[in-house]
């Protein structure tokens, strides 16, 4: 249950709040009346804080978790260039979806504030790659703030907002997953309840421009960013140890206060730049620092950006000179290693708790079913709760957003052209079928490719937490797909194993008719976290029938299953098992029982 | 001796996707802050909230980043007695919800929950018990008492209040 936010009227006030609740209550403060996102770790409640503080606060705010983070850019960027202050937020492999938008949006500029929020992922903890967004704020030519801990995150969301309106530029603010999903006090500022009425200006050399006003833009771009570089000079954001010595420290984000943290422990006393804004680096602050001391260490994640724009790197060293690890997150023990400080005893190697598909979960029968029917198929997956599937097996490739039907079309026409056959099975969730499903199926079927495209629908973005899907404004898969050309479409509850094993044998079958072509399966069960089964069926295993095959553990999966260490059978926790009764399909010897009078489905 | 309002504590928790390890983060955090401590946590989301082993890191008193490093925390508790060999490796006293644990206080916070009717407070129970050993590291009854109040669902104040009052009766 979330805590109340104080009303934010006194300065004085102070409250708890996780990173992304830091940023939620800067962009409020600094007048957001627009904010958008696409749910993604560690980004996701950045919105969901906007939304619970709009509510506690009765603020008049628009939000929208939109269909994807190029959508949600544009609808943000809009507001702004309606006058309005506005942001929107993602992961950083969402700004790479967004990326088109963001790199034009840099050239023309916007009206009200423009805060752009991508979450690095350092480690990477849930994330496809450890890619830096503060580069692609280099390479968009957009400012960036880089902040080290919530309260910080709070302070430069507020400035990122006021930077932009003043420049009209879109700004980064880039927090990474030890900024987001810390906690800490933050002291409380003034919320800015200033309506910006919205009102679009037509002026078509700016918003509409053709590569004609494109020229004049850029040079007025990088005008802005040479007048953003001198104001990041003598900004406060960057906080300079101006003490002479041999040696310093330049560093951002997250690295600076682990830095900080591991002199105070090792009782070092070594001056420190820590770089609040990294893009437009402030060059003769970093110049003159370096001039101060015979050799500077620069210690920033996950990529190198201040290094890069380092014009004399002769004393500098960091990840370029292979003084900083080139990849992994810079967590305190790294730092101190990179420092030299004593190195911890080694770490007893622990047993390992692999993350699982939760019991009762409708992705775990899909891949059963799938294995059964198709076991020879090339499973192409995607991003959400069922890339777990790879514990089943299920799961052999895993690109990014919707790349499970567009890679599946490409795993066809390479076999094609060779004039084979082969069974290829795309598995994407719902939330990623709108987020990028769409255009890769009206691609295939455009392309007359021949596969099995499973949506595993659980009706909401289960793997950040639920959010909401356009599912919930009505959106049908099944319609959809019919919409795009598709003629073999089909829905079922994947509960329904036998169901299930047929119907993935008649989609391979469609694929492989003269008339046929692209087989939809519509697997519909709801989240099984929100939605608890409605008909519970306890199970036992009948110790007497079950001769320890570990079958079920296998192709079954569910923690509620566990291997009794001395007896060598199988069991059921029933502290985990949520009487879904999908495992007793699943046994080939019969020994998964409905417990004595338990409902049958019907 | 160092006034016990200013000793800096460093705190690891570790357990299993699912067991409230981000709720006794957040408990921890709050408590302290409402000492008017400095404090900054690390909380683990995502993927590894599925079951996944999950490791949340307090520290309390003037610091800048929420990671402790290995072999430096003050204190560790482990939720799940799977990873009592992790917390162990942290440094500082362990706390283990398990009848029974080498190089650990070992309290079975289980059966303690599971008395009170609610298996779900093993962490709470488990949180107050190590409060209550080491006070010079954690937060004092009445500021636990009143994070929790302020944290917990409202129907399930009264429980988890039992819950750290049990805990820390078993001190």
């Amino acid at each position: 249950m979330a805590a109340p936010i104080p009303s934010g009227r006194s300065s004085s006030e102070r409250a708890v709040l996780l990173g992304n609740g830091a940023i939620a209550r800067g962009l409020l403060e600094g007048g957001c009346e627009v904010v958008t996102a696409y749910p993604g770790t560690p980004s996701t409640e950045i919105l969901e804080e906007v939304i619970r503080q709009k509510t506690e606060l009765g603020l008049n705010v628009a939000t929208e978790w939109s269909v994807n983070e190029k959508i949600a850019f544009d609808v943000a960027l809009a507001a702004s260039m309606c006058g309005k202050r506005s942001a929107v937020a993602m992961k950083q492999v969402g700004l790479n979806v967004a990326s088109d938008s963001l790199l034009s949006a840099a050239y023309t500029g916007c009206l009200g504030g423009f805060v752009v929020v991508p979450a690095d992922d350092p480690g990477p903890h849930s994330s496809q790659t450890e890619q830096d967004s503060r580069l692609f704020a280099i390479f968009a030519k957009v400012p960036v703030l880089d902040p080290s801990s919530p309260r910080e995150a709070h302070a430069m969301a507020r400035e990122a907002m006021e930077l932009s309106e003043r420049h009209r530029i879109p700004v980064m603010l880039r927090p990474t997953t030890r900024v987001c999903h810390a906690r800490q006090p933050v002291e409380l500022g003034t919320i800015d309840r200033t309506a910006r009425p919205a009102k679009f200006v037509k002026d078509p050399p700016r918003w509409a421009a053709t590569p004609r006003y494109r020229l004049p833009l850029h040079g007025e771009l990088n005008a802005k960013l040479e007048a953003i570089r001198k104001h990041f000079e003598s900004s406060p954001l960057n906080a300079e140890d101006v003490r002479p010595g041999p040696f310093g420290i330049i560093a951002g984000g997250c690295a600076a206060a682990a830095v900080r943290d591991v002199m105070k422990e090792e009782g070092w006393d070594i001056p420190l730049l820590q770089i609040g804004t990294p893009f437009p680096l402030p060059v003769q602050k970093v110049m003159g620092f370096i001039a101060r001391h015979d050799r500077v260490l620069v210690i920033e994640e996950p990529d190198e950006a201040i290094e890069v724009q380092i014009p004399d790197r002769r004393k500098v060293q960091g990840r370029l000179t292979g003084h900083v690890p080139g990849h992994g997150e810079l967590t305190p023990d790294v730092i101190a290693r990179i420092l030299g400080a004593p190195e911890p005893a080694p770490a007893p190697a622990g047993a390992a708790f692999p993350p699982r598909l939760c019991p009762g979960c409708g992705h775990r029968s899909v891949f059963y079913e799938l294995r059964l029917a198709l076991p020879n198929a090339i499973y192409s997956g995607d991003i959400g709760c069922y890339t777990l599937g790879t514990n089943q097996k299920a799961i052999d490739t895993c690109l990014d957003m919707g790349s499970s039907i567009s890679l599946a079309t490409g795993f066809w026409r390479a076999h094609a052209k060779d004039g084979r056959d082969v069974p290829i099975v795309a598995i994407i969730g719902d939330s990623t079928f709108f987020h990028s499903g769409i255009p890769a199926l009206l691609n295939a079927v455009a392309a007359g490719a021949r596969f099995v495209v499973v949506v595993s629908d659980n009706g909401i973005v289960a793997m950040t937490g639920a959010q909401p899907t356009p599912a919930e404004a009505g959106a049908k898969i099944e319609e959809i797909c019919r919409a795009l050309g598709v003629k073999w479409v089909r829905v079922f509850d994947p509960y329904r194993v036998k169901d299930g094993i047929g119907l993935f044998k008649e989609a391979r079958a469609w694929t492989k008719a003269p008339e046929g072509g692209i087989a939809v399966v519509v697997a519909r069960r709801a989240c099984a976290l929100r939605e608890p089964p409605a008909v519970r069926i306890p199970v036992d295993v009948e110790a007497g029938l079950c001769d320890g095959c570990d079958y079920c553990l296998k192709f079954c999966e569910c923690p509620g299953l566990v291997k009794d260490a001395a007896g060598g059978k199988v069991t059921i926790d029933h502290t985990r098992c949520v009487d879904c009764g999908q495992c007793i399909e699943m046994c080939p010897s019969d020994a998964i029982l409905p417990v004595k009078g338990a409902m049958a489905r019907p | 001796m160092i006034a016990r309002a200013e000793r800096p504590a460093q705190i690891v928790i570790f357990g299993l996707g699912g067991q409230g390890i981000l709720f006794l983060t957040k408990l921890l955090a709050e408590a302290a802050a409402i000492e008017g401590r400095g404090v900054i946590v690390s909380e683990n989301h995502g993927m590894s909230q599925r079951g996944g082993a999950v490791e949340s890191h307090v520290k309390i008193g003037d610091f800048a980043g929420p990671l402790v490093r290995r072999g430096r925390a003050d204190a560790t508790l482990a939720i799940d007695p799977a990873r009592l060999g992790d917390a162990r490796a942290f440094g500082g006293e362990c706390f283990a919800n398990a009848a029974a644990a080498e190089g650990a206080r070992a309290l079975d916070a289980a059966a303690i929950a599971r008395e009170l009717g609610n298996a779900r407070a093993a962490n709470i129970a488990l949180a107050g018990f190590a409060a209550a050993a080491r006070p010079d590291l954690f937060p004092a009854r009445a500021s636990l008492l009143a994070a929790l109040e302020k944290i917990s669902p409202p129907k399930a104040i009264e429980s988890n209040r039992k819950a750290l009052l049990k805990g820390m009766e078993s001190a």
